[in-house]
Formats: structure tokens, C-alpha cells, sequence
């Protein structure tokens, strides 16, 4: 009998050993294995955040509804709205926070939000990729503490801030964006009643009102995860509105209280920067129409969402479009832009000027 | 009686079966698999533990999430010896090979899983009866002090990507550890008695991420055990344990990472298997009945571990 029970015994103990040597110190995954292993960003700067592929769940077409009706937003709540055909929609932070990427259409625009909850970043990804239309996904990645989202369509990975495909069959593509703006629920709901805003029925269980992150937002000595360059000129969480343009990249800090025009030059291209502390806004134009008339800018304080005029009395509203003059209907030609944590930016960009 | 031993082998090898390919998360149950026994002098109590641990549960604090989206296993196989130097003085080693396995259901209902396997970490442990039972008196206070060897692997990457912290099969940091044990048995021949046990792990920094710059720190981790064992004539004893587990969130630059670190109350009800006087098993199952967690955790929803002892009296053997 005892020479049974020791048989059994030795087999158990064998059957542990067995299975580690099958596969010793070793991992595998099917998340990374059908990509070819090029990176464009050094691998040894790429952190698995924890979650995995898709453990933070992007939104495809989430329920909306209008601004009058939403109750679960702060005046000072920050979220990211687009205009497109005319159509204001609104995705607040709290929703991001937890889902980074919200896939979206608007007519013929097909779009995603991604937002970095730990850069602060927020960017808006064409979803027609060579033709063909897909949605993004979270791929559990982070490079400079960065959210690495992938495309469905070719499970590629990119970089989020780099705005690139950096591993996978379309590496080396550059993402095509929309403009969006980030700013206060408080300057929004008002004067964009009718715009579609994100609710909290997402069809996951999460406590929308609670970041998930703790203090990080404000917390100037707390990264997650190392970044690969320093940049002390400014306090790491400030944001700042970067912009990246023919090569050369170029922050600005929300640097006046009240609403003002900053004129500036980034990659040869002239553009203004509208900004304002109290207000919480900061956004870019280039000072040109869609269709080519070139405009002279001026600040129109106290009218928002009207926020600029020029020599033709044309009046635009924070998304750059004519609202009102000979030109209404008409759109200041973008930039390329986005805000971010001041560290963020200049880990991605560290040959960035600052004004 | 062999059908009886022969189901609960089969029980616990046909789970291992079926989940041998999948793995685990949150790090090997060192502290909690510490065996509760202090010793006897001149006798080696050698013990095999395998702990299937399954984190499905989703808590926001002592919120319940229903959230079906992501799964962690972690199975780990642990090694545990135990040598009475003298009366009062034991040393024990505990040496584990852990897998681990986190699942995400994802988009379009497509399963990612990523799997680790490995060594895990070791403990060396000192242990000293300040009491000691006898006839007249059956209890027994032990204390000790040991050592956490990281022999695990902390840099096991995916396609050249460092994973996190609890997909790594071993923790990277040298941690300090006491423990305390005490027993109680109650004559002259009452079948209960009573156990109790505090763990206590000091954890230190490691460099995760490369560069000898940036240290990270678990949290420590503290466990309070304590129960009731109920003796029979037959194979079988039993035991019902209440658990208390609370870890500090971990640090990284001197801040508290979010998400991590809390509070578990456990119930453990267990069987005792005694095939021989030197050979003795237990099946027992760690069911969660109260969590407190920081931030939103995906947290154990059940472990059951099987162990299987044998002791010999090497004194006499020689």
C-alpha cells in the first residue's frame, strides 16, 4: 500500500517538473506572434501596461445622446469634441479614461478618438486605411508611457503620439487625422446643445466618475513607466498644445489668462494660436480658408463659442469654422496638433521649441 | 476507501489537464503556502503543493464589476522542506515553479492569452518553538524569520517586450519575512484543536525596467490565519480556516501605484488525507468572502490547492 501512495507521490512531483521544462522561463503569445518582429520605436522601450490586448475595451459607436440631457459631467470636466459636416460630438475624458478609443462615424467620416489617459494626449485616427475601413483597438502596449493602439484590419501597431504605424504589415504609414479639440464641458454644453455626447451606458461595468489613476493627473513626480527623454523646462503633467508640422515641432503653453491670438510660424507654415487659461482653450489654425482665401485673425473676446473675426467679418467658432459672414460655412485649414503632458510631448518630440 | 483517493487525484489532475496551457497572474502563493508546522527534531517533512488560482472577478474596492472580459490563472507547483535541527530550532525551504495565464475576451469574442512559465521564487526560513507540546500540554507557539530569494525570472519579455510585473514568474527583489505559528490541542483526547498563524513579508526594490534608476516595490504583505482542525479515526481530518490578507499598494519612484494593494478575508475549509503515519495529504480550497481592494482589481475568485507530506526521522534513520 505505502509503495502506492509513493508511486503517486513521485508521479505528482514529477508531473510539475515535466510541465516547466516543457517551457521554462520562457512566454508565449499569441497577441504579438502573427506581427513580423520590426519596430520602427526600440522594443526595450515598449512596456506591456498590464491589461493585455483589448483588456481596456475600445468603443465602437457607443450610445449617445444630446448635451441638454447629460448629468454625469462637471463644468470643468476636460473632453474632445469634432465638428464634421456640421455635426458636434462630444467624448469626455471620463469615458476615455477608461477605454482610450472610441470608434465613430459621422456620415462619411469614419473616425477613431484615441485618447493616452497617461500622456494626455487625445488624437483622432482616420479609420479608412488604404481603402479599407477598420476600427482600432487598445493593444495593451505603451512606448514613452504612450498609448500603442492596433488597427483591426492588419492588426498593425501605432504610435499613438508619433502619429505612425510602427510595427506590423503597415509600417512606416503615417495615420491621416480629423481635427478635434479638447476643452471644459462647461464651454461646450452650452453653446452646443444639440451636440451628441458619449454616455456612461457603454456596456461595461466601470465607475465612470473615479479616474482610474489616482493623482496622476496632477501628481508632477508620477510616471508609470520610464520615457526615453527629460525635459525639464516645464513641470511634467502640464499640458501644452503641440504641434508637429513639415518635420519640426513646436509646444505652446497656455500662456494668457484671457482669450488671445498668438501669431507663429512651425515647418515654414504660418499659424495662429488661440488660447486662453480661464477659458480652458488652446487650439491652432493655419490662417487660410479651406479653399485657398488667405484671412488676417483677430481674437473676438467674450462671444464664444465664437472665438475669432476677420477683415471680412467672417466669425469662427472653436472648431475654426465660419459661423457667421460672406463666408459661413467655410473652415480654417488645420494643423496637425494635439495636447499633451508637457513630458510626453517632449519625449516624443525632443528637439521641440517652446512658446 | 481507494475510490474515495483515486476521485480526489483524478479531481485535481484533470483540472490541472485542462488548463495546462492556459496560466496565472498575480505571483506564486509563497507566503500563504508556507506550511504551518514548525519541526521536529531530526525529522525531514517533505511537501508538494499544487495551487490552481483563478482570478475572474472584477472589484472596485469591495464593489463587485461585472465584468466577463478578462481572465488570470495562475498555477504553481511548490517544493517545501522542512528539517528539526533540534527541539526548538527548524529550517525550512520553500522553492516554486510557477505558470501563468491572462486571457482577454476581446473583440469579436477572439481570446488573447499570454502565457508564462518559470522558476519562482524561493524562502528560506528559520523557525524556533518558544513552546513546545507535550502530553500534559498540547500547544505549541513557533516563531521564525527568513529570507526571499528571488530565483524567479522578473524580465521575462513577449517578443522582446518586458511584461508586467505580474505576468513575471518570479518578483526581482530580496524580501525579508516573519512568521509565527501556534496550536492548540485540547486533552485528554478531544478531536479539536485550535491553529492560528501570522506571515508577515517585508518587501524591498528592484530595478524593473532597466537602467538602475527606477526601483519598484511591492507592496507588504501581511496574513493572519486562524481555525480549527477537527481530528477522526479515519483517513480523513478536517480543517476550517479564516484568512486575513492585506497587501500595500506598490511603489514605483516613491509613489503608490494606482490599482494595486488591499484587503481579502478568505474562508479555507480543508481535508486531511492520512495514508500513513508518515505520509499525509490535503485538499483545501481558498474561497474569497470579503475583498476591499485599491482602485479596480481583477482579483481571485477561487484556489484550491492539493499537498502531499511525507516525513521521515532521519536520526533514526541513521
Amino acid at each position: 500500500m505505502f509503495r502506492k501512495y509513493l508511486a503517486i507521490t513521485l508521479i505528482l512531483f514529477l508531473l510539475p517538473v515535466w510541465w516547466g521544462c516543457e517551457e521554462s522561463e520562457s512566454s508565449s503569445s499569441p497577441d504579438l506572434s502573427d506581427n513580423p518582429p520590426e519596430w520602427l520605436i526600440p522594443t526595450n522601450e515598449i512596456f506591456d501596461g498590464g491589461p493585455g490586448k483589448d483588456g481596456i475595451p475600445a468603443l465602437t459607436t457607443p450610445e449617445m445622446a444630446n448635451a441638454g440631457t447629460i448629468s454625469y459631467l462637471n463644468d470643468n470636466d476636460l473632453v474632445i469634441a469634432t465638428k464634421l459636416d456640421g455635426e458636434v460630438r462630444i467624448y469626455p475624458h471620463k469615458i476615455l479614461d477608461w477605454h482610450e478609443i472610441i470608434n465613430d462615424v459621422i456620415n462619411d467620416h469614419r473616425f477613431a478618438i484615441t485618447y493616452c489617459p497617461l500622456t494626455g494626449s487625445g488624437i483622432s485616427y482616420d479609420r479608412v486605411l488604404n481603402g479599407r475601413v477598420t476600427t482600432f483597438g487598445v493593444s495593451g502596449l505603451l512606448y514613452n508611457t504612450n498609448l500603442i493602439p492596433y488597427d483591426r484590419a492588419t492588426n498593425s501597431n501605432w504610435s499613438q503620439m508619433k502619429m505612425m504605424s510602427v510595427n506590423g504589415d503597415l509600417i512606416g504609414q503615417t495615420a491621416d487625422t480629423f481635427p478635434i479639440i479638447e476643452t471644459t464641458w462647461g464651454n461646450l454644453k452650452s453653446f452646443y446643445t444639440e451636440a451628441k455626447v458619449v454616455t456612461t451606458n457603454t456596456g461595461h461595468s466601470r465607475n465612470y466618475n473615479r479616474f482610474p489613476y489616482g493623482d496622476y493627473k496632477t501628481n508632477h513626480n508620477f510616471l508609470l513607466f520610464p520615457v526615453s527623454h527629460k525635459d525639464d523646462r516645464l513641470p511634467r503633467k502640464e499640458r501644452v498644445l503641440g504641434i508637429f508640422h513639415n518635420g519640426v515641432a513646436k509646444a505652446f503653453r497656455f500662456s494668457s489668462n484671457t482669450l488671445s491670438l498668438i501669431e507663429s510660424n512651425v515647418g515654414g507654415t504660418n499659424i495662429v494660436v488661440v488660447v486662453s487659461k480661464n477659458d480652458n482653450l488652446i487650439m491652432a489654425y493655419q490662417p487660410e480658408l479651406v479653399n485657398g482665401e488667405k484671412v488676417s485673425l483677430s481674437v473676438d473676446n467674450n462671444s464664444l463659442p465664437v472665438i475669432m473675426k476677420d477683415e471680412n467679418n467672417n466669425e469662427y467658432d472653436i472648431f475654426g469654422t465660419v459661423v457667421s459672414g460672406p463666408a459661413e460655412g467655410e473652415r480654417l485649414k488645420s494643423v496637425t496638433q494635439f495636447i499633451a503632458y508637457w513630458f510626453a510631448w517632449a519625449a516624443f518630440y525632443p528637439e521641440t521649441s517652446l512658446q | 476507501m481507494k475510490k474515495i483517493i483515486i476521485f480526489i487525484l483524478l479531481l485535481v489532475l484533470v483540472n490541472g489537464e485542462k488548463y495546462a496551457q492556459a496560466c496565472c497572474s498575480s505571483g506564486t502563493p509563497l507566503l500563504g503556502s508556507l506550511e504551518m508546522s514548525s519541526g521536529s527534531s531530526g525529522v525531514l517533512q517533505l511537501g508538494l503543493t499544487y495551487d490552481y488560482n483563478s482570478l475572474q472577478s472584477v472589484y472596485e474596492g469591495s464593489r463587485f464589476l461585472n465584468d466577463q472580459t478578462r481572465e488570470r490563472l495562475t498555477q504553481s507547483a511548490l517544493f517545501e522542506i522542512t528539517y528539526g535541527l533540534s527541539n526548538r530550532w527548524a529550517i525550512t525551504g520553500l522553492f516554486s515553479f510557477v505558470n501563468q495565464n491572462r486571457t482577454i475576451n476581446s473583440f469579436n469574442n477572439q481570446t488573447n492569452e499570454v502565457s508564462t512559465n518559470g522558476l519562482g521564487d524561493a524562502v528560506f526560513l528559520l523557525k524556533y518553538k518558544l513552546v513546545q507540546p507535550n502530553i500534559i500540554n498540547q500547544t505549541e507557539l513557533a516563531v521564525g524569520g527568513g529570507l526571499k530569494v528571488p530565483t524567479g525570472k522578473a524580465d521575462i519579455k513577449n517578443n522582446g517586450i518586458l511584461l508586467p510585473a505580474d505576468l513575471q514568474s518570479g518578483s526581482g527583489s530580496y524580501d525579508v519575512l516573519f512568521w509565527a505559528y501556534y496550536s492548540k490541542g485540547f486533552i485528554p483526547d478531544s478531536p479539536i484543536s485550535i491553529l492560528a498563524n501570522v506571515s508577515y513579508k517585508i518587501n524591498s526594490s528592484y530595478d524593473r525596467f532597466g537602467g538602475n534608476v527606477q526601483a519598484y516595490k511591492f507592496g507588504n504583505e501581511l496574513i493572519l490565519s486562524s481555525g480549527l482542525g477537527y481530528r477522526t479515526d479515519t483517513l480523513f481530518d478536517f480543517s476550517l480556516l479564516v484568512r486575513f490578507r492585506n497587501t500595500a499598494m506598490d511603489v514605483f519612484n516613491d509613489q503608490n501605484i494606482p490599482n494595486t494593494g488591499g484587503s481579502w478575508l478568505y474562508v479555507i475549509p480543508g481535508v486531511n488525507l492520512k495514508f500513513t503515519d508518515h505520509f499525509t495529504g490535503r485538499l483545501s480550497s481558498q474561497l474569497p468572502v470579503y475583498r476591499d481592494l485599491q482602485g479596480t482589481q481583477l482579483t481571485t475568485t477561487y484556489t484550491i490547492s492539493f499537498s502531499l507530506f511525507y516525513s521521515v526521522s532521519l536520526s533514526n534513520s541513521f
